[in-house]
């Protein structure tokens, strides 16, 4: 009984904090680019300057 | 052979090039290659749209901006700054790669909301030199104007906090659903306890955008589609704490959760897709698109409009636009059509002020000085203007809230009905037959399911190059009997160009003299196009001269005894100049002949073909010459009589009206804007003048005109959609409320009822609005473009 009354208590704080972030994220209006920003910290750190390619 | 598609895009290459539909499109393709930023062309895969470059973009606005970023503390300085024609990864990549070379410490893209985020050290990076290069690849940035919208970001997060209760709720649920009973002690108390909780919250949170439509209807006295639903999600929350208060195991909240979370979601997607069209485009006053002539002692010297200041001397060219109040030097005759409604030409006397936004309805040009900076002038806040059908009661608008209210009445009736029925055998038992039918009876055809089909249809033309504005652009686009067509810029590719720009060495001083004042008081594409050409040679203006524009021939100007003319040869010269191009002529002598050259869309004849074939009027209407616009209706296959040349703004309009309610005008200037009023819808593939856009129903990108029929035959199909949504909706409703009446349908049932009818309406919505790809595979969405071969 105390598990699942913790496990509740939990998943609540858990909902809450997604609810945090979303907030924040429609706060800084990036909200429906979130996926991008995610992955952004995977870019590399300088840009790869590829040689010019001929068409 | 079939042509391979344009290196850059993949439309088609119109007949005359090679490799690129456009110039743009080359300059980008060149750009991208000689810097080494070919990955772009990866990462978009076959969604790279055609490029609008518009070399003429004044940076005036970036100027004070900047220096306001420079008093920021700190050696980093950051910037906000809107952006047009952002669309998928591969643009955020390129934004990030070119920002990154100059040395840029921090970029963030937005390309949701068209707007980026610029971080850099001013030692090292020269802001201004990066937004030109990125505009070089055919975007084009500006302040950060556009405005957010607060419904927008109301929705997503009453939204998002439904959904995560709604789906915590449901998980509660399934205890009670798998036998979780009273006899179980606290672990169901707290459950109950907690549900209702978590359920009140999403009744507050969730239900409040309905509350207060339900409550603003009344207080307008309408009969608002929120209204059944606000005391729907009441009547079933105050049931089942009235169930739970009374000791009942009949709460089941969480199908008032699901519901209120999916009314949520359709009315987010309904904002959704008009906010992204609207968000793509710089949310400018159009002003960039502006240009006017101005004097500089004895020169003439094509401004954009912002840089008019009080004082300045305007020379304003038959047909120009006076882009501020200003007073005239002589007798003139204007048309205020657009700005007053009036249709008659006004008439000034010498130093009357012409109020800003009116047209030189008369045959010369004439000077006028400025009497405030552009900044002031009430262009500006004329430009910024909606559409002036959006906002107001269109038939089609009507048509849905009659609809509506319809639905709200009979609703309401039914409840009424089935609780005074069901009263003789008791209170509880009418609530219940009162609930269920509020709550079986669910607008979700209305409220999601139309909604989503409006969004489905919208994101394909969206990806197409078709971008709608108005929200019942696809409702009167059903009503579509003919299609009127502007040339220069519409059928055709914009600005001619010089065939043999070598023929302007070849003249003497005062011929190219005389040839620059000619061009200076006229604002046709010719003398555009021949006016910067000229500019290198720095001709003398002369302001005492008097040029006559003489409408379908060309213009005249008598010297020193000689007539000079430039125009048609078969005016300019008189018999003999049948078969010459444009020419520049002394008493009908030849001077120069100066051939100009006009790409049309590259599909232009066969859309047309196309559109006539569906059993549209098409016409074009248009202020060049009736020679040019009946030679181009020959090329495209049109009848002589559908072909209406050197037509005013005002006679444009005046046709548009006369051809009858139905009719869609693509235009792409702001002498088109009296004929946009007039039309049923109007759009414009002029992006590059936002002034255009920001008037417009809908705007097209990129070189084809193809996203226009296939706008038209979405919206018919979206039609046959809506109206079988509507009847099987119709269908359930009457089976529902009948049943309900009968008594054979408890709250329960009604809530569960409900949601699946909703699910099954957008399945059905979904799969009517899929194509079949030629294979058999389905795609919801298209890319309109064909598979590019050779970008790399």
């Amino acid at each position: 009984m105390s598990v699942i009354i913790l496990q509740l208590f939990v998943s609540l704080v858990l909902v809450a904090f997604s609810v945090g972030l979303l907030v924040i994220s429609l706060r800084q209006k990036d909200h429906e680019h979130a996926d991008r920003l995610a992955l952004s910290p995977l870019d590399e750190d300088a840009p790869s300057i590829s040689l010019p390619k001929d068409p | 052979m079939c042509r391979p598609p344009c290196l850059h895009c993949s439309s088609p290459v119109p007949d005359g090039l090679d490799r690129f539909c456009c110039a743009g499109c080359e300059a980008v393709h060149g750009l991208l290659v000689g810097q080494g930023l070919t990955r772009y062309y990866t990462l978009a895969r076959e969604d790279v749209a055609p490029a609008a470059v518009n070399p003429n973009r004044s940076l005036v606005w970036l100027e004070p901006l900047v220096d306001q970023a420079l008093t920021q503390p700190g050696t980093l300085k950051t910037l906000e700054l809107d952006v047009q024609g952002v669309h998928c990864a591969a643009c955020v990549w390129l934004f990030n790669q070119t920002f990154a070379r100059m040395g840029g410490t921090g970029i963030i893209v937005n390309p949701a909301l068209g707007r980026v985020r610029l971080q850099w050290d001013p030692r090292a990076v020269v802001l201004t030199n990066w937004v030109r290069e990125i505009e070089a690849f055919g975007y084009a940035l500006g302040p950060p104007s556009k405005q957010g919208r607060s419904a927008s970001s109301e929705l997503p997060l009453r939204l998002g906090i439904s959904a995560a209760i709604t789906l915590n709720v449901m998980l509660l649920s399934l205890s009670f659903y798998f036998g979780l009973a009273r006899a179980d002690g606290e672990l169901f108390a707290v459950f109950s306890k907690l549900s209702l909780v978590l359920s009140t919250a999403v009744v507050l949170i969730g239900g409040w955008p309905f509350f207060r439509g339900a409550v603003r209807g009344l207080k307008n006295g309408v009969l608002h589609l929120d209204l059944p639903i606000a005391m729907g999600i009441l009547l079933v929350w105050g049931s089942s704490m009235a169930q739970a208060r009374l000791g009942s195991d009949r709460v089941y909240v969480d199908t008032l959760n699901v519901f209120i979370t999916l009314m949520l979601l359709g009315r987010w997607l309904q904002q959704r897709v008009l906010d992204r069209n609207r968000r793509f485009l710089l949310d400018d006053d159009g002003a960039q698109g502006l240009f006017v002539r101005r004097r500089n002692g004895e020169r003439v010297e094509v401004v954009p409009a912002p840089k008019i200041v009080a004082g300045d001397v305007l020379l304003v060219a038959p047909g120009d636009l006076i882009p501020v109040d200003a007073k005239v030097a002589c007798p003139v005759e204007l048309s205020t059509d657009w700005i007053t409604g009036e249709s008659s030409p006004r008439r000034l006397g010498a130093d009357e002020v012409a109020p800003a936004g009116s047209f030189n309805a008369g045959s010369t040009a004439f000077t006028a000085i400025a009497v405030t900076a552009f900044a002031d002038s009430s262009l500006v806040a004329l430009l910024r203007q909606p559409p002036p059908r959006e906002g107001q009661q269109g038939p089609h608008r009507a048509f849905w809230n009659r609809l509506a209210r319809r639905w709200v009445a009979q609703v309401l009736l039914a409840a009424a009905f089935g609780f005074l029925l069901w009263l003789p055998v008791g209170l509880g038992r009418a609530v219940d037959v009162a609930t269920a039918l509020l709550v079986v009876t669910c607008p979700c055809a209305i409220g999601i399911a139309i909604p989503l089909a409006y969004e489905l249809v919208q994101a394909r033309l969206r990806r197409g190059g078709f971008f709608v504005r108005s929200v019942d652009l696809l409702d009167r686009l059903t009503q579509v009997r003919a299609v009127v067509f502007d040339k220069t810029g519409t059928l055709t590719l914009g600005d001619v160009t010089l065939a043999a720009p070598t023929v302007l060495d070849g003249l003497s001083a005062t011929e190219r003299d005389v040839l620059w004042n000619l061009v200076c008081r006229s604002s046709h594409p010719v003398s555009a196009c021949l006016h910067r050409a000229l500019e290198k040679f720095a001709p003398t203006f002369d302001p005492t001269a008097v040029v006559i524009d003489v409408p379908g021939a060309g213009l005249e100007w008598t010297v020193a005894g000689h007539v000079w003319r430039l125009g048609r040869a078969g005016w300019a010269i008189g018999e003999g100049g049948a078969g010459l191009p444009t020419v520049l002529t002394c008493d009908r002598r030849t001077v120069a002949e100066l051939e100009m050259r006009e790409s049309l869309r590259p599909d232009a004849k066969v859309e047309l073909d196309g559109l006539r074939a569906a059993g549209l009027g098409v016409w074009l209407m248009s202020g060049d010459s009736r020679q040019r616009v009946t030679a181009l209706a020959g090329r495209l296959g049109l009848d002589a009589d559908h072909a209406l040349g050197q037509l005013s703004p005002e006679e444009k309009a005046r046709q548009v009206e006369q051809l009858g309610p139905g009719v869609l005008y693509l235009g792409d200037g702001v002498n088109d804007a009296p004929a946009f009023a007039k039309s049923l819808c109007a759009g414009t593939p002029a992006i590059e003048r936002p002034v255009m856009p920001a008037r417009s129903d809908f705007f097209l990108v990129g070189a084809g005109l193809r996203p226009l029929s296939q706008a038209l035959t979405a919206a018919a199909r979206l039609r046959v959609v809506v109206r079988r949504v509507l009847a099987l909706s119709l269908g359930y409703n009457v089976l529902a409320v009948g049943f309900a009446l009968a008594g054979w349908m408890s709250p329960v049932k009604a809530a569960i009822f409900m949601p699946v009818s909703s699910i099954s309406l957008l399945l059905i919505t979904i799969v009517s609005l899929t194509e079949r790809r030629p294979g058999g595979k389905r795609d919801v969405a298209p890319a309109v473009h064909t598979p590019r071969e050779a970008s790399a």
